[in-house]
């Protein structure tokens, strides 16, 4: 289960805050030093969500939401709108990605103007192979991944979105100079999970950065991540945070949050 | 050691900064009259609290994933003290501290704590 999107298909609205709280152990010496254990458990994050303007469409759809998270034990995936879904989008060559076996993934350097780290994609085989990472999650809307592509010489790319069931893909023209490409698409996840693939014609090498994932319908500016992306399971939106604001037919103001 | 992530203006922080520095003293009040202080801590503490208005989505992402990624393992990282240009090898920052908000398209904003570590 996925927060809904709204009629221009994005999750959520600006404004919205994000914050961390940590539970570790401490101890003060009499001599005056400190001692920090480590984190007892992960940090948790809230997110205080706010929308205005909500039609009765678009209000029912949350309401609806937020009173199904009451019979669910795990909550529900909520994707981080501050951050890039896939994890390690600097370092395909870790094993949150799986490379088909003729493709091989070396990787370059960084960017300057903060685009983050080029790989060079290469597929030495005779028929398409693709390179991919899974996030595990349930639920449908519109995802948008995108790159940014270039080749020596002029080839072609493809973007894929998989679930067990559907599959959503495009093609692109790579050239000699950088090239940002998207696929935006509605995917619906039955079953986890949800593949972000990037498709590599025989013989084709091209470099890639930038890689993002996200859960609306165009891309924003890239989000770099080393490790953990913004996916978050079990997450849950608080007790009694959810607030109604009606100022007319068809004009709403929402807002609550969510904790993972 | 890795560095505090860089804004596009090439600065590390935006002013003003708050910085608390010195040592940690508890005043104690006497039944009959006058009282004592002494020092709860015999270090030196020093933290900085920072905070950003203004920033680009990307800038917001990039000091929210460094926070966090800090945060989350325990590890340090060297951080300039802003008003003396000292570098400072061994910092943390307060999980507790970490806050973001995006008031609109490149209006977001971030705050966070972040105490030198003594040896």
């Amino acid at each position: 289960m996925l927060l809904p999107q709204l009629s221009s298909n994005s999750a959520v609205q600006f404004q919205m805050r994000r914050s961390t709280a940590a539970y570790g152990a401490s101890n003060q010496l009499a001599s005056g030093s400190l001692i920090l254990g480590e984190n007892t458990r992960p940090l948790r994050r809230m997110w205080e969500l706010s929308y205005r303007g909500l039609t009765n469409e678009e209000l029912a759809e949350l309401a609806e939401f937020c009173n199904s998270l009451d019979a669910t034990v795990d909550g529900f995936v909520f994707l981080d709108p501050f951050n890039n879904m896939l994890n390690c989008s600097e370092n395909l060559t870790t094993s949150s990605w799986a490379a088909d076996p003729t493709v091989t993934v070396v990787e370059g350097a960084q960017s300057n103007s903060g685009e983050g780290r080029v790989h060079l994609l290469e597929n030495t085989g005779s028929s398409e192979q693709s390179i991919r990472q899974e996030l595990e999650l349930t639920g449908g809307g519109r995802f948008c991944a995108s790159c940014l592509v270039r080749s020596d010489t002029p080839g072609e790319v493809g973007l894929r979105l998989n679930s067990s069931t559907e599959s959503s893909s495009a093609e692109f023209q790579s050239r000699s100079e950088w090239n940002q490409v998207y696929l935006s698409a509605d995917v619906n996840v039955a079953v986890p999970p949800l593949a972000f693939c990037i498709d590599i014609p025989p013989g084709g090498a091209l470099q890639v950065k930038s890689l993002q994932l996200e859960y609306q319908p165009f891309p924003s500016r890239y989000k770099p991540t080393r490790e953990k992306g913004g996916v978050y399971a079990n997450a849950r939106v608080l007790y009694q945070s959810y607030q109604v604001v009606q100022h007319g037919p068809e004009w709403f103001d929402c807002s609550f949050q969510i904790e993972a | 050691m890795e560095q505090f992530p860089i804004l596009r203006s090439g600065g590390i922080v935006q002013y003003p900064v708050r910085t608390k520095r010195g040592p940690v003293r508890t005043h104690v009040e006497f039944w009959g009259g006058g009282g004592q202080t002494y020092l709860r801590k015999r270090s030196d503490p020093l933290s900085w609290t920072i905070r950003y208005s203004g920033l680009s989505e990307e800038e917001a992402a990039s000091l929210l994933e460094f926070c966090e990624r800090y945060a989350e393992s325990g590890a340090f990282f060297s951080f300039s003290d802003p008003s003396t240009g000292v570098v400072y090898d061994k910092c943390a920052v307060e999980a507790d501290s970490i806050a973001a908000a995006s008031m609109g398209v490149n209006a977001y904003e971030f705050g966070a704590t972040i105490n030198r570590i003594e040896e």
